[in-house]
């Protein structure tokens, strides 16, 4: 009995390994080759992408204002941040296979040797370089709360699937991988990291890329604009999409703003890629692609210059809350200088962002040249003239006897000198009446042009004929550009429920009433009247774009040149509103001045919001009620945003109250109003204009007082920059004051 | 010292294929750490382990399995203190002599040697359960077969609890197959497999079986290379350990070929995937000589048992064969994918003091049974009426 159950036992080892010399068969000879592909697969580490560089910002004259340059990014991996038992295993073998002095340790010296390398590595760290090791604990410790929070959130994402798991079992790709610990190494601390460091495996000093601003100006910091990560929306609509190296990934950089936004397609490059065997072998790559540079039309040097000649100028003052120029060359109309003031210095912007944000009184994140809009007021005139010609309201002779006052003993209608308890103009004519800039004159103009054919000529003035109502006009491109309010027919029927009345057509004329203009828009209207033809203005050399010169229609050449004849006057000629302050010897100068109306902005408000919050009852019998309960919270911010922050809100909570507190600046004794808004719009040399500026020194006061010296200090540095941008050579400027003036 | 002229003929192949499958295990280990700077480590230590378990397997020749026999009881109780210090240890702190390692007990450290109790338990449950089932009948009663079952499921219960799932698994069909060729009626026997045959799918379902044990059956099932969760979840070591055992091919990548395994590719390829290792190495002829040679041990063991009429000896035999055929079974079906992962060492070839030593201890009882002359006159033991 006992031999035949053995012989039955023996059965079992034999068929056993019968099936399993089948399963080798099927493993190694039916499949082998395909096994083997496999092997050698995974013998190759994944993919590594190779960043490109971000092409250059670079001014009309080729200065680099913005570059990526190459730059280095410490970082380590996971498992030694958190300092993780199984890492910690791993590392411990790796130290005893890699050196012959610790290959006699036991395993529980190697694993106390690499705990002490891992938690050594911040003191060091802070050895070798400027941050302290506070500062790399902190990092740590914001690295593994990020990951943790994750786990968390997966892990209750899970359960939520009714999927059961262990939170400490849960592995994520995250604790694989290497994190950040030092971004944009010193050169100096990275050689010396190496040297000292370098036998650590579970850190790696990494290439990576920094976006650098290599101009100090900060009036360019809007313009040139900012990067930051790829959005989802942009991910979608990624015109690049299909092509798996160029498409973004997530956690691309990509241009969000300014000139960033507007080129990114030129400027964002293609990325390579390397593969790698284990072995450390390239095997296949592919180069990145860098991005093209981009150049401005701008001229940096002009562009500083002029910045420090507005920032002077807002300067006297404390209401002077900020400024802009543009300065437009006439015939490409490329934007040679674009100033904001206040700027920013784009190196700290992050670091100061809310600051920057909530300074309420001088806005400095406002790309006010192209994203502010200010009553054009006076410097509207010469196209309101030209408008009166074009439909036959006035003739070069039509003249309109100024006493001062549109309506004796009204509250509004009076000319300017009224305010300055001076008499009237007397009779004015055309192009005295934009010398002086005579109210009465435009008034009346203003009334007999009426209302809608004013705006709609203005309309097609300021932001070209024909073009296109459904959008806004974003003649640059710029993202941040906005096309100011004229008070169409249309608009004033969508936004405004009314009709137009006689007295609107009197205030457009004056470029008042609900009408509004951007400096850019003011600059390329000025450079329109020099030359006749409305043109796009563009920020980009060699521009792609369709930008055909537009005649502006019905104006005859003896009319344009009523306008121009009366804006030469108003610089030129004794009488002119800025004769004197905007006049040089050696360039014939024709502008015009503006006081526009305007009010304090508020810089602290009071925000009220009606929170719903949940109150759990204290009582034991309704323990498990929770009743919601309406919370009145309140602070006094100078921004909503900061509001939110302050009462711990959501981004997008909506005040329910809101009532301001102050306003800012600060009204003069004697007025109901603060200081108008300071304009002088022009362009020169006289007969053939090259260069139009326009500018505005907010709450500056009088145009003609305060802006028109401005405007002059400009044009004189346009004459002084190293570029001919007027077109009379270096040494022909008295020679072109000369032509000019014989010509009158 | 030894009277080597003593050694029958039997204990020669069992002895010799071991040292060979030790061979190959040890070469396996060398291969990827040759291109390691300094010396061999691992290889060094396993040679040390294999020179201890020789001497073992010596001093097991020495001592005789008649004499270790009587001490079985001893010993056993011995085996079972030291499983109760893990157990305890979960709840006492009992360092530096038991740590936790990977969330389990197993290891008791003293000095520089640990030791994995459940390793040395098994040679003392088969000497125990022999030693119990030598001269009985009784266990052909259904009545009689309690006390086996007890002292088979005490061990491994508390086995079950350190945890090593694995080893728990080898006492129950060890225990079978000694009461099978012992002599326990068909009819007890067939019970006890419908029981078994019932408990399986009722344990897998039950709260006993943690998350990850279902999720490694679930995986066996599930084989697709295609499906990249299993692949880089449950099934990461199984699909590993195939691309390492089908890429070996016919023939061997060689000896050389040691990348796969120097970049770490295969997880515990020392240990429980070895066979792995040498069926990527010396191919499907390697592999099958590897099967070979298991079938050599454990045809040898059987024929001891047989050849021998002496009841301790015969019952020592055929349940050292039953734990060294039903550990292998397991590793291998574990490492080309027809059984689920259990942690369970391949004998004499995977890395690890305890493991071999066991092992050769085991062979030396094996041997110590065969060299035993057996005496003619006495009655051939376990025959009883199949009735």
């Amino acid at each position: 009995m006992f031999e035949r159950r053995l012989k039955v036992v023996l059965t079992i080892p034999i068929l056993g390994g019968l099936i399993l010399i089948a399963r080798l068969y099927r493993l190694q000879i039916v499949d082998g080759a395909q096994y083997d592909k496999r092997a050698e697969q995974s013998l190759i580490a994944p993919k590594r992408f190779l960043p490109p560089l971000r092409g250059s910002v670079l001014d009309r004259h080729g200065r680099v204002l913005v570059s990526d340059e190459p730059t280095f990014d410490l970082s380590a991996h996971y498992g030694a941040l958190s300092e993780d038992e199984n890492f910690l295993r791993d590392y411990a073998r790796e130290i005893r296979r890699q050196s012959r002095h610790y290959q006699r340790m036991s395993r529980s010296d190697a694993e106390g040797e690499a705990l002490r390398r891992v938690q050594t590595l911040y003191d060091r760290l802070a050895e070798l370089t400027e941050a302290s090791a506070d500062e790399y604990f902190a990092r740590r410790d914001s690295i593994v709360e990020s990951v943790e929070f994750l786990r968390d959130y997966i892990w209750q994402a899970r359960a939520g699937e009714g999927i059961e798991q262990r939170k400490e079992d849960m592995r994520l790709r995250e604790e694989d991988r290497f994190h950040t610990l030092i971004r944009d190494l010193d050169r100096t601390f990275q050689s010396r990291i190496e040297i000292e460091l370098g036998d650590l495996s579970f850190f790696r000093i990494m290439p990576a890329v920094r976006r650098v601003w290599q101009t100090e100006d900060r009036s360019l910091a809007h313009l040139l604009g900012r990067i930051g990560q790829v959005s989802k929306e942009r991910l979608e609509e990624d015109p690049r999409k299909t092509d798996w190296l160029a498409r973004y990934r997530a956690g691309d950089l990509v241009g969000v703003s300014g000139v960033e936004y507007l080129a990114e397609d030129v400027l964002r490059g293609t990325r390579g890629y390397e593969e790698k065997n284990l072995d450390g072998d390239v095997i296949e790559s592919v180069a990145s692609i860098d991005g093209a540079p981009v150049r401005l039309t701008i001229d940096a040097d002009l562009q500083q210059r002029v910045a420090e000649i507005l920032q002077a100028a807002i300067s006297v003052e404390s209401g002077r809350t900020g400024g802009s120029c543009v300065i437009l060359d006439v015939s490409t109309r490329e934007v040679l200088a674009m100033v904001s003031v206040p700027g920013f210095d784009q190196d700290t912007f992050r670091k100061h962002y809310d600051h920057l944000r909530d300074e309420a009184r001088t806005r400095p994140l406002l790309f006010r040249a192209i994203a502010e809009e200010y009553q054009p007021g006076s410097i509207v005139k010469p196209v309101a003239l030209l408008a009166g010609l074009k439909h036959g309201v006035v003739t070069a002779n039509t003249t309109y006897d100024c006493d001062g006052s549109y309506i004796d003993h009204s509250k509004h209608w009076h000319c300017w000198t009224h305010w300055k308890h001076r008499p009237g103009h007397g009779p004015m004519a055309a192009t005295g009446a934009i010398q002086h800039s005579c109210n009465l004159y435009f008034y009346d103009l203003g009334k007999h042009v009426n209302a809608r054919r004013l705006s709609a000529f203005y309309d097609d003035f300021i932001r070209g004929p024909g073009h296109d109502t459904s959008t806004v006009v974003r003649s640059t491109g710029l993202l941040e550009e906005r096309d100011g309010i004229i008070p169409t027919f249309e608009w004033i029927e969508k936004y405004r429920d009314r009709a137009y009345t006689w007295a609107d057509g009197c205030n457009y004329a004056i470029g008042q009433g609900e009408m509004q203009i951007t400096p850019l828009q003011a600059a390329n209207m000025y450079a329109t009247l020099a030359n006749g033809f409305y043109r796009d203005p563009t920020i980009v050399m060699g521009d792609q774009r369709e930008r055909r010169p537009k005649p502006i229609a019905g104006i005859s050449p003896a009319q344009w040149q009523l306008a121009r004849r009366g804006l030469y006057l108003c610089v030129n000629e004794p009488g002119g509103t800025a004769y004197e302050k905007a006049t040089l010897d050696n360039l014939v100068i024709c502008g015009k001045t503006g006081s526009a109306q305007c009010v304090a902005r508020p810089v602290k408000t009071k925000y009220v919001f009606n929170v719903e919050q949940e109150v759990s009852d204290e009582s034991a019998l309704a323990s498990d009620l929770k009743r919601t309960e309406t919370v009145r919270l309140e602070t006094v911010a100078p921004t909503l945003e900061r509001a939110r922050e302050l009462l711990d809100l959501p981004h997008d909570a909506k005040p329910d109250e809101w009532r301001v507190v102050e306003r800012w600046p600060k009204i003069p004794e004697g007025r109901t109003t603060p200081l108008p808004h300071a304009w002088f719009a022009g362009y020169a040399p006289y007969k053939k204009p090259r260069v139009a500026v326009a500018l505005i020194i907010e709450h500056g006061g009088s145009g003609g007082q305060v802006a028109a010296p401005v405007g002059r200090q400009v044009f004189s540095a346009i004459m002084e920059s190293a570029h001919d941008y007027l077109g009379v050579g270096s040494g022909s400027q008295q020679v072109a004051k000369g032509n000019d003036a014989a010509d009158d | 010292m030894i009277n080597w002229r003593g050694v029958p003929l039997l204990g020669w192949p069992v002895l010799l294929a071991a040292l060979s499958l030790t061979a190959l295990g040890v070469i396996g280990v060398y291969s990827a750490e040759a291109d390691i700077e300094g010396p061999p480590v691992t290889t060094l230590r396993q040679l040390m382990f294999l020179s201890i378990g020789i001497s073992g397997f010596m001093l097991v020749q020495l001592v005789g399995y008649r004499e270790l026999g009587r001490w079985s009881y001893p010993l056993f109780v011995v085996t079972l203190g030291a499983l109760a210090l893990l157990l305890i240890a979960r709840y006492v702190p009992m360092a530096p002599f038991i740590i936790e390692r990977r969330n389990s007990y197993r290891w008791i450290t003293i000095g520089p040697m640990n030791f994995q109790v459940s390793e040395y338990a098994k040679i003392s449950f088969i000497l125990a359960l022999a030693y119990y089932l030598r001269y009985r009948t009784n266990y052909r009663s259904i009545v009689g077969l309690l006390m086996p079952f007890v002292l088979t499921l005490v061990p491994m219960a508390m086995i079950l609890k350190e945890p090593d799932l694995g080893t728990s698994l080898l006492l129950l069909p060890t225990l079978f197959v000694m009461l099978y060729v012992a002599g326990a009626r068909n009819r007890h026997l067939s019970i006890i497999l419908l029981l078994g045959a019932i408990a399986v799918p009722s344990f897998y379902f039950s709260p006993l079986m943690n998350r990850y044990q279902r999720e490694r059956i679930q995986a066996l099932f599930h084989q697709d290379e295609t499906d990249h969760r299993w692949r880089m979840d449950a099934g990461y070591q199984l699909a590993q350990s195939k691309i390492a055992i089908g890429s070996g091919g016919v023939a061997g990548q060689g000896f050389a070929e040691g990348a796969f395994f120097r970049h770490d590719l295969l997880p515990e390829e020392h240990n429980d995937f070895i066979f792995a290792v040498v069926a990527h190495q010396w191919g499907f002829l390697g592999a099958m000589f590897v099967v070979l040679l298991y079938l050599i041990i454990i045809f040898f063991g059987l024929t001891i048992a047989s050849a021998t009429n002496d009841p301790l000896g015969r019952l020592l035999a055929v349940g050292i064969c039953a734990v060294i055929c039903a550990q292998t079974l397991i590793n291998l079906g574990m490492t080309v994918g027809l059984m689920p992962i259990t942690g369970m060492s391949l004998p004499f070839v995977s890395a690890g003091g305890s493991g071999l030593i066991s092992n050769y201890l085991m062979l030396g009882l094996l041997v110590s049974v065969a060299r035993r002359r057996t005496l003619e006159m006495a009655p051939k033991p376990f025959e009883f009426d199949e009735a």
